[in-house]
């Protein structure tokens, strides 16, 4: 890759990954090991577009819908080059959300199925419209439809109506 | 928390353009809420970005270095096929950095090193043998010390789990097993019991399991041509000199190869990394188990499913009329080749135990154990089966109406033999696909790799802490008898402890490593706290337990959903050789009722 090229990729990655990787907790309902590695491996094949001779034009929303089929073709796979986190993030705790709300989101997602997960993600965290989200995962507009009022009424049973004060300042 | 508030949040998400009257579409008060709770919730995690940059450009190089190879190797392809091979190699040299790197161990080098090791006899026949899977060399040689010719023939390579995992059985004297100090270990099979009086052929085989995860092995005849010739030697050439396979210039060797990342052999008993699509639920399962039963009578007791984080299981509080009696099933996938796998269907050390194979290839045990408690005696029996996918189906039944209660009736109520049709049956299969498969497992190997490199190094560095003066050693923070204990949240997902306790003495004397994981609810703990409990031992190691909270503390209220290193992690350090070094003097002895089994 030209060494511009490269610059470009850098400045893209570092000003994404922090989003794609909070997007990656949510689709793994908080497994952060596994969310890393599904970063990773977007990066990894956004590099490999990047370096190529066709160009993105939104990069942004490209990685995102790497990461959201990356996360519904995985299937406990974890590569052998995974890059070991040597240096601990230094970062300061963050105690703005509880950890009881944090816990009942996160388990309430897990209690959904991985591509009714992705539906949420993508459309209650990313804003994605219907046929946005339906081009994200290679779905219909229907499934989409169908996946998101199954997986709101979930959530709306194991969440409830606490959800309101559970958000409220 | 009230149920009335239904307060529109801030900035609540704006409303998407396509069908506004029609659910879901337009969004509804939940939907806005919903929104708003991920952003709020979601904003708190944080990533090592620039390290998950490093990873991420890496793993593309990585990616575009392969593809430029893949092309040059398919190119030399077409050469060679054209006639042209003497280019191939041309091409191939001056290729990609990927193409010039090597993958095994040229056998002019292997025999080198032979001719240095033993330089007092002569060498014939020098072969080079085709590569097995995972090997760097695998070569063949005759030598001969002066006293008759002998065949050796010589593999080095990547102990998979299997290898690791192999031992001696314990009434067999011609198989021997040594742990050596650096935590490796060597074990030596003989074909014929010594001492050698006659020129039968007979034959050597030596391996070194390296603490890092290499094996090299020699094994010698006493004949040049063991399948077509009788010995010319009443001992096989070199069997004296098998330390010759730790030598230095192997380990040079070997150096040249990394091993794959060692946590990529996920544990096989990992129900809370499971991808399950949650089609099956505690209820269904149950409904499954009570439908296998005789007799109809059974409360359900506990029922989770396949989405879980604790794992599909079912207990059932089973009646048929005799008294009261518990019955239970456990689902897994494991790596049917996998230590696991063995520890599970073996009965090694277990005393009323019977292993069986099945026409299917699929393994099965059924063991019983009893116990004495408040005057009764309480019985345990138990089927396990393991397919040869990997399925693991555990029931078990109790003639108690629960784990910990006494005895209600003299028997559990199936027998052994309706107790083994009940794991083997077909009618779990649905469930059991909707685990992924495990990957394959491996047990030894470097810990350097995986996501948290750093918890491994910061208990690594209490482990040499420990060594240097363990008896004023005391672990910073802790309030038990364990050795080690830290709090981690660096990804913002909330606080979880990891503690280590160490055992005072090497109590696995046998050639198996042993390794238990248990993932359960903290008894008498904070609200949702659970714990990971891993239980380890390499062969003629002490026993090093490793629990993991989802809470800051065992009593405190859960603050994450899991603990805050997975399973791989915490079985790496539960095995990790650091804990078995020489000057490693025991650990503080256990306050009673203070052990992580005994909370």
């Amino acid at each position: 890759m030209k060494q511009s090229r490269a610059d470009g990729f850098l400045e893209f990655a570092t000003g994404r990954t922090g989003h794609l990787f909070r997007s990656a907790v949510l689709l793994t309902s908080g497994d952060v090991h596994l969310a890393e590695d599904l970063v990773q491996e977007t990066l990894r094949r956004m590099y490999v577009v990047w370096g190529g001779r066709r160009r993105i034009d939104n990069p942004a929303a490209y990685a995102q819908t790497v990461l959201i089929r990356e996360f519904l073709t995985h299937r406990r796979r974890r590569s052998s080059s995974e890059h070991p986190l040597a240096e601990l993030p230094d970062t300061p705790q963050r105690q703005a959300v509880s950890p009881e709300v944090r816990i009942s989101l996160l388990q309430a997602l897990g209690e959904l199925a991985p591509k009714d997960r992705a539906v949420v993600v993508l459309r209650y965290w990313e804003d994605r419209s219907v046929e946005e989200t339906a081009a994200a995962m290679s779905v219909s507009t229907a499934a989409v439809r169908t996946r998101s009022t199954r997986a709101l009424a979930k959530l709306r049973a194991a969440l409830g109506a606490d959800l309101a004060d559970l958000v409220a300042p | 928390m009230s149920s009335t508030s239904h307060t529109p949040p801030a900035s609540p998400v704006s409303p998407t353009p396509e069908a506004p009257a029609t659910p879901p579409d337009s969004p509804t008060a939940f939907e806005a809420e919903l929104a708003e709770m991920l952003r709020r919730v979601g904003g708190t995690f944080d990533g090592d970005q620039s390290a998950l940059v490093a990873g991420g450009v890496a793993r593309g190089r990585r990616s575009v270095r392969r593809r430029r190879a893949a092309t040059a190797a398919a190119g030399a392809a077409v050469l060679s096929l054209l006639g042209t091979g003497a280019w191939a190699g041309g091409l191939l040299g001056g290729g990609s950095e990927v193409a010039r790197r090597t993958d095994h161990v040229d056998g002019g080098r292997i025999h080198e090193i032979w001719r240095q090791l033993t330089p007092a006899g002569t060498f014939s026949q020098q072969r080079e043998l085709p590569r097995g899977a995972g090997e760097y060399a695998h070569v063949s040689f005759v030598y001969d010390d002066g006293k008759g010719a002998g065949l050796v023939e010589f593999r080095m390579g990547r102990a998979d789990a299997h290898r690791s995992a192999s031992g001696c059985e314990r009434t067999d004297p011609r198989c021997r097993v040594r742990t050596l100090p650096d935590g490796g270990r060597t074990r030596t099979v003989e074909s014929a019991r010594a001492p050698y009086t006659t020129l039968a052929t007979k034959s050597v085989r030596s391996e070194l399991i390296t603490a890092d995860g290499h094996f090299v092995e020699a094994t010698v005849w006493n004949a040049p041509d063991p399948a077509r010739a009788t010995g010319t030697r009443k001992a096989p050439v070199l069997m004296y000199e098998m330390d010759r396979l730790n030598a230095p210039a192997w380990r040079q060797e070997l150096a040249r190869f990394r091993l794959g990342d060692p946590l990529a052999g996920e544990p096989a008993l990992d129900p809370a990394f499971l991808s399950p699509s949650g089609k099956f639920s505690g209820e269904r399962l149950a409904t499954l188990l009570a439908g296998m039963l005789p007799e109809p009578g059974h409360t359900v007791e506990r029922a989770r499913g396949t989405t879980d984080p604790l794992g599909p299981s079912v207990a059932l509080r089973y009646d048929d009329g005799r008294g009261a009696a518990q019955v239970t099933a456990e689902l897994y996938r494991v790596d049917p080749q996998g230590f696991s796998a063995r520890q599970a269907v073996s009965c090694r050390g277990i005393p009323d135990c019977a292993p069986a194979t099945r026409p299917d290839g699929g393994r099965l045990r059924v063991d019983q154990s009893q116990q004495r408690k408040a005057g009764t005696v309480r019985r345990a029996w138990a089927a396990t089966y393991l397919s040869g996918r990997g399925d693991l189906v555990r029931i078990t039944e109790r003639n108690a109406a629960s784990e910990a209660g006494p005895a209600t009736r003299e028997l559990p109520p199936l027998t052994t033999e309706r107790l083994a049709a009940l794991a083997t049956s077909p009618q779990w299969r649905p469930a059991l696909d909707e685990l992924p498969a495990a990957p394959r497992e491996t047990l030894y190997g470097p810990t350097a790799g995986g996501a948290r490199l750093e918890m491994i190094r910061s208990a690594q560095a209490a482990v040499r802490l420990h060594a240097r003066d363990a008896k004023k050693f005391a672990a910073p923070d802790c309030d038990g008898p364990c050795v080690y204990r830290t709090v981690w949240n660096q990804d913002g997902l909330g606080p979880g402890a990891v503690e280590v306790y160490l055992g005072p003495e090497r109590t696995n004397r046998s050639a198996e490593p042993r390794l238990t994981v248990r993932q359960e609810p903290v008894k008498g703990g904070g609200d949702r706290t659970v714990r990971w409990v891993f239980t380890g031992a390499r062969p003629g190691g002490r026993e090093v337990t490793v629990v993991a909270y989802n809470a800051p503390r065992a009593d405190a209220d859960a603050t994450r959903v899991g603990p805050p290193m997975n399973v791989p992690l915490l079985k790496a350090l539960a095995m990790d050789p650091g804990w078995n070094a020489p000057d490693i003097d025991g650990a503080k002895p256990a306050a009673p009722g203070r052990s992580p089994q005994g909370r």
